[in-house]
């Protein structure tokens, strides 16, 4: 796990000029999949050979500086590469969410849909292997990629120079999920605040070219991309599972870092949860060091078994560290140290110390700043934080960004307590409340507003339960099922809780419109 | 908690049973604790996801001392073409 090459960047005409962000090559990169289950050990030359050559296949199609490519991929080699191939020609990225196997056809196809009709790419980059469900419409080239050429070795010593953008050009757009409407929203993230992120993860997790990654979460994830992009920053070495392999066999993820040695890992609570329940046998997990654990909020049970059920294999403590971010600070907000245990407080686990580059403050309902260890809303101010999303209205330079999640800092720690933006999560997928109430009402056929979802934070139960309450008159267990199965069916989202206050007992303002979460918090008192 | 069961036959009712005892721990959906729960109910119709799919394959393992691949518990299953599986896993791994 040696330092081989920097990757040098020069700047195509019309970008603006400033200091690169430093990238090195790993020793080697490790792809395991479907067609690979063992690992396909892979040089980096062969990956900038690949690189080059998907390039090759944007500039022959005028694609360059400004434009923007979609990635429909599954496989590791593939999408490594045409990252750094859109980055050669100076083009951003942006990787599709691919939902896996979760939710309908039919909803998967309109979520790409969506998210294509947003990013608007000029070209998209699919596998032969796994092409997209549906041609895309309009105007838009299609590149197909059939694997890399193993046998294709470049010298990246002497030509690894990765034409790119400046520092104010788009690096990469990462979809959210909108939660207004459940539109998507392009998170447009720049190599100015990529950089910045990048940076303080590293120096907070202290990592380093002796480092390996092990990390199967998928790169439409911000968790997911950012995992790979750390490797490269850092020049640690790369082991990337395609998702589907840990879908299949969450034990995957184990045995990979056990056999591979892994030292720093990601991943979400859920797979924690699973692998517990589910042990992986036969693995030795003493070379991890750090954990970066998160996507979806962390609770002291699941890592508290997680620990316990693998003390044996080694896993030492200190290692699991509850992280807390988002795509809007291209992902990271704060982390714990690494080798020191997180902190419980209240039923909460603490996430860390603020990125060193990240202001934050926990601020009243009126926006004034509540004292240590008091619950608010969180607000953070970095060189990290976006300035927009895709198409939206830039945001204010420099302000602060609100979250729209609750917590409370002690000691300098981060908790997160809830959320107040309109969004459920599972798995550490994203599902905006509206589009999970619009399913309901439509399984009961019931006008809109008559229904409200939202998650409830239960350090009790260590997860987010997934509550809906339904406005409709006489729905018995039957009822309950069905609308729980149409939801599930449609958008793979499991319902937890399923309650029927009676006909105008949800809570509306004056002009009708449901106050969500006036309605969480009346459940929570046990009102509803 | 049901205990480990000798390696035999388990009837489709009997994982009904395990399906309401993981929704009292709230590991399965709540609206499974209570109503009627038939063998051609599939693990989809019944609202339960991957990750509750899990949970069921960890206490079936767990009641009948059997090993079970991941994807055991597939969505379009009923809990009869689940007991049939069951059972035949069990008989083969006896």
């Amino acid at each position: 796990m040696t330092f081989i090459a920097q990757m040098v960047w020069t700047l195509p005409s019309g970008t603006s000029k400033c200091a690169p962000m430093r990238l090195n090559w790993p020793q080697s990169f490790r792809f395991i999949g479907k067609a690979h289950p063992d690992g396909l050990l892979t040089r980096p030359g062969t990956i900038y050979a690949y690189a080059r050559a998907i390039s090759r296949e944007l500039e022959a199609r005028e694609i360059g500086p400004g434009d923007r490519v979609a990635l429909w991929l599954s496989q590791g080699a593939d999408q490594v590469a045409a990252i750094l191939g859109c980055w050669m020609v100076g083009a951003a990225f942006s990787v599709i969410p691919s939902y896996p196997s979760r939710s309908s056809s039919e909803h998967v196809n309109e979520r790409t849909g969506n998210v294509l009709t947003v990013l608007d790419p000029k070209a998209i980059i699919q596998s032969e292997t796994k092409p997209l469900p549906e041609p895309p419409a309009g105007d838009v080239h299609v590149i197909t990629l059939t694997g890399p050429d193993l046998s294709a070795d470049a010298d990246i010593a002497e030509g690894a120079d990765i034409p790119t953008g400046g520092p104010d050009d788009l690096a990469f757009i990462q979809f959210t999920s909108g939660s207004t409407g459940g539109t998507a929203k392009g998170a447009e993230v720049r190599f100015r605040q990529l950089d910045a992120n990048l940076s303080a993860l590293t120096t907070r997790m202290n990592i380093s070219p002796e480092d390996r990654m092990v990390t199967w979460a998928p790169l439409y994830h911000d968790m997911g991309l950012i995992a790979v992009l750390l490797a490269l920053r850092s020049g640690a070495d790369l082991v990337l599972l395609e998702t589907d392999t840990f879908v299949r066999r969450p034990s995957s993820w184990l045995e990979a870092i056990s056999q591979f040695q892994g030292t720093v890992t990601t991943g979400p609570p859920t797979g924690l949860k699973l692998l517990s329940r589910r042990r992986a046998k036969d693995v030795d997990l003493s070379s991890l060091r750090y954990a970066w654990i998160g996507g979806e909020a962390v609770f002291p049970s699941v890592l508290r078994e997680f620990e316990d059920c693998y003390a044996e294999a080694g896993l030492k403590p200190g290692v699991m560290q509850p992280t807390y971010g988002m795509a809007e600070t291209v992902v990271g907000i704060s982390c714990g140290d690494p080798g020191v245990p997180p902190t419980v407080k209240e039923g909460f686990i603490s996430c860390g110390r603020p990125l060193d580059d990240m202001d934050l403050q926990v601020v009243d309902e009126d926006g004034a700043p509540v004292s240590d260890g008091s619950e608010g809303r969180i607000l953070v101010r970095s060189a990290s934080v976006i300035s927009g999303y895709l198409g939206l209205p830039r945001f204010e330079d420099g302000g602060w960004f609100d979250t729209g999640d609750l917590g409370f800092v002690s000691d300098g720690l981060v908790f997160i307590t809830g959320r107040l933006k309109d969004v459920i999560k599972r798995g550490a997928e994203s599902f905006p409340a509206v589009m999970v109430e619009a399913v309901a009402e439509e399984a009961l056929e019931l006008g809109v507003g008559r229904a409200a979802a939202f998650a409830n934070f239960s350090p009790e139960m260590g997860k987010e339960e997934v509550v809906l309450l339904v406005e409709a008159r006489g729905l018995d267990d039957g009822g309950a099922r069905q609308v729980a199965a149409s939801v599930l069916d449609k958008l793979g989202l499991q319902i937890d809780v399923i309650r029927t206050p009676k006909a105008g007992r949800l809570p509306r303002t004056s002009s009708g419109k449901l106050m969500r979460r006036l309605a969480a918090a009346q459940y929570r008192e046990g009102k509803i | 908690m049901t205990q480990a069961k000798p390696a035999g036959t388990l009837t489709s009712q009997e994982i009904v049973a395990v399906i309401r005892e993981l929704a009292k721990r709230n590991d399965l959906p709540g609206h499974l604790i209570e109503g009627e729960i038939g063998e051609s109910d599939t693990v989809k119709s019944l609202g339960i996801d991957s990750l509750g799919g899990v949970f069921l394959i960890e206490r079936l393992e767990e009641i009948t001392g059997v090993q079970m691949p991941d994807d055991f518990v597939e969505p379009s299953l009923s809990l009869g073409e689940i007991a049939e599986r069951l059972n035949r896993t069990i008989s083969e791994q006896s």
